[in-house]
């Protein structure tokens, strides 16, 4: 009885930690998204001669090749750095991290075109694992 | 743009059409096809997959990154100070415009673009640095030093001496040896993952670049054309009014952030010792004296209207920022003057080479003003010759045309055409016979010629047109693209007579 009341408990706290992660990322995705728009309405201002699909689009690559992988590798850190900061430190890592991976890639013999795709969900995937483990191990 | 530009865009296109950098474009290694790829590649890297993803022209994709970088970068820089001081960060914000005035604007308009590359590294391994609270801080501060070493190589040297200052700094503030030894823990295996991160290209610089730019060190005082503290006009003293407040900061308060903005300032005159590479960090000197100058103002401004306003809230701050940055932008604002390198006549004439000639087609360019910044001229994605200017005049002296100009391969003779094994390469520029790179060549050999119709010296737009006239009375000589700045010729059978030995007298 003792053991099914201690399991109850630890399910529990399960899905309250899940709560309380899936309301922080659906908070950080808004956050995202609004960002997003922001920089494309930045991005029709001054170029505003311009077709808005091609705006769309430079926004898009940006955001995906050099701020998302980044950003999502810094979630690690993230009960110690503030959303805006690791936005900026994301973008820092994203570059970085594409930069350096495409370059030995392309030594080894891996046209970069693949790498459009690849490294930001190699990126995504690296940080869902590592926090999985985690916050497992909490 | 200046040369610097060309170089990197270049470079960015022909990882874009080629898909890695494992060697340098053919054009710009004098027609080898083996010469390694020896220049520091995130930039290139990022803006070729940039290109692809977005579908936008290299040359707006860099640029727009390049921008983007910029801005962060700035943010970031603002972020590190707002550790130390909030209000302080805010007022230090409007010196960072002067970015945008000339000279400290080269850095964008003359294709510094590696370097601003390398800042928002450099400023993201300052953050970590200052964070101790993260746990396996060392993966980052080893990537974004690895970062800073392959984006822009000579500021590696920062990396130690800011790790150094910040173990000093905070040593003296906290006396606490443990702490000390941590640090250094971390520090020490950040710079194992660096190293890791960065082999292949330190084995680049240490075995490719003998006699290459890193080489260099002589003293250099700033020329007409580099970022001087001058450039600041009458703000210049409310830095040094700020220089001087923050040693209360950084010695009373023991502050890393004051230390690190001295050092960063400070850094742009180690041209005057020795250091030639230095004068780049001077055109990121508004960001770097930022606060400095934010100290100044909030000794000078805030805390006398402080003194002044019972209740003063972090919101005035913000608005006092913005008056001063008004202040700032509008003193500070010029329309650029001009085109640079590039207009829209010698791109298209250039592109139509790119789009047109055959692949190992040799191109002959005789004088253009911008042409002795020769890696315009890599815009063709051609192997290129450029005439010698002296050897023109010479014959315009002589009032003769001459089949035998004396030529110059363009290309980056940093790494002498290195190729082979990047551990024991090997030399094209000292393998290969000296007159292959210079000197005097048939003009009857080559498969197209350049030559520009209008030059700031009249007299040689005129040597021009004549040259390309006696040219095409060679009826295989074939007049195949021309615009109101020049035009193109193709010789359909290079290596036949096409010139008398003697030359043509003009009269």
């Amino acid at each position: 009885m003792a053991k099914k009341k201690n399991n109850d408990k630890t399910v529990n706290q399960e899905i309250k930690q899940n709560m309380k992660i899936a309301s922080f990322v659906k908070k950080e995705t808004l956050i995202m998204s609004i960002l997003f728009f922001i920089g494309v309405f930045i991005m029709k201002i001054v170029f505003y001669n311009e077709n808005i699909f091609v705006i769309l689009r430079t926004m898009l690559s940006f955001f995906w090749l050099f701020v998302l992988p980044g950003f999502a590798l810094m979630y690690y850190w993230h009960e110690k750095i503030n959303f805006v900061e690791r936005f900026l430190l994301g973008v820092a890592l994203s570059l970085a991290i594409i930069g350096i991976i495409s370059y030995y890639l392309g030594l080894v013999g891996f046209n970069i075109k693949y790498d459009i795709l690849l490294l930001p969900l190699v990126c995504f995937a690296v940080s869902a694992f590592v926090l999985m483990r985690k916050f497992t191990k909490i | 743009m200046a040369s610097d530009a060309f170089w990197d865009l270049n470079l960015a296109q022909w990882i874009k059409d080629e898909g890695n950098y494992k060697y340098e474009p053919l054009y710009r290694c004098a027609g080898f096809n083996d010469c390694i790829g020896f220049m520091p590649p995130i930039l290139y890297h990022a803006t070729a997959i940039f290109s692809l993803a977005s579908g936008l022209e290299i040359y707006d994709a860099i640029y727009i990154l390049i921008i983007l970088i910029s801005s962060l970068s700035i943010l970031m820089w603002y972020f590190i100070i707002r550790r130390f001081d909030k209000k302080i960060a805010m007022l230090s914000l409007p010196l960072t415009f002067f970015l945008y005035k000339m000279f400290f604007l080269t850095v964008f308009t003359w294709g510094k673009w590696k370097f601003i590359t390398m800042q928002i590294f450099l400023f993201a391994f300052i953050w970590i640095l200052l964070a101790p609270e993260l746990k396996k801080r060392y993966l980052l501060l080893g990537i974004f030093a690895a970062s800073v070493f392959m984006s822009h190589v000579a500021e590696i040297i920062y990396i130690p001496i800011l790790a150094i200052i910040y173990l000093a700094v905070t040593y003296f503030k906290e006396k606490d040896t443990k702490k000390l030894f941590d640090r250094s823990k971390v520090l020490a295996i950040a710079a194992g993952i660096a190293i890791i991160i960065s082999s292949y290209l330190i084995i680049i610089i240490i075995k490719v670049w003998p006699h290459g730019p890193i080489a260099t060190f002589q003293n250099i005082a700033p020329t007409w054309d580099k970022a001087v503290m001058a450039n600041f006009g009458i703000v210049v003293w409310i830095i040094i009014i700020g220089a001087l407040f923050g040693l209360y900061f950084a010695f009373k308060k023991t502050s890393n952030e004051v230390f690190f903005a001295y050092f960063l300032a400070i850094a742009g005159f180690a041209n005057l010792i020795g250091f030639a590479f230095a004068f780049h960090a001077r055109y990121y000197w508004p960001i770097y004296m930022s606060l400095l100058f934010g100290i100044a103002i909030y000794f000078i401004l805030l805390l006398p209207i402080k003194s002044i306003v019972k209740v003063w809230r972090l919101e005035y701050t913000m608005i006092l920022s913005l008056i001063i940055a008004g202040i700032v932008i509008y003193s500070i604002y010029q329309p650029l003057g001009n085109d640079g390198l590039m207009n829209s006549d010698r791109w298209q004439l250039f592109n139509w080479i790119d789009h047109n000639a055959e692949k190992d087609a040799k191109v002959y360019f005789f004088y253009g003003d911008t042409f002795s910044q020769n890696a315009i001229l890599w815009t063709t994605k051609r192997v290129s010759y450029l005439a010698n200017v002296g050897d023109i005049v010479d014959s315009i002296k002589n009032s003769t045309l001459k089949r035998y100009y004396k030529l110059e391969l363009t290309g980056p003779t940093d790494t002498q055409y290195a190729y082979g094994s990047i551990f024991s390469p090997k030399f094209h520029l000292l393998e290969t016979n000296q007159s292959y790179f210079s000197g005097k060549s048939d003009i009857c050999s080559f498969d197209y010629y350049v030559f520009e119709k209008a030059s700031a010296q009249p007299v040689l737009a005129q040597f021009n047109i004549a040259m390309g006239n006696e040219l095409l009375k060679n009826n295989w000589m074939q007049l195949v693209a021309n615009n109101q700045l020049g035009f193109i010729i193709k010789n359909t059978q290079p290596g036949k007579d096409c010139f008398p030995k003697e030359g043509v007298k003009i009269g």
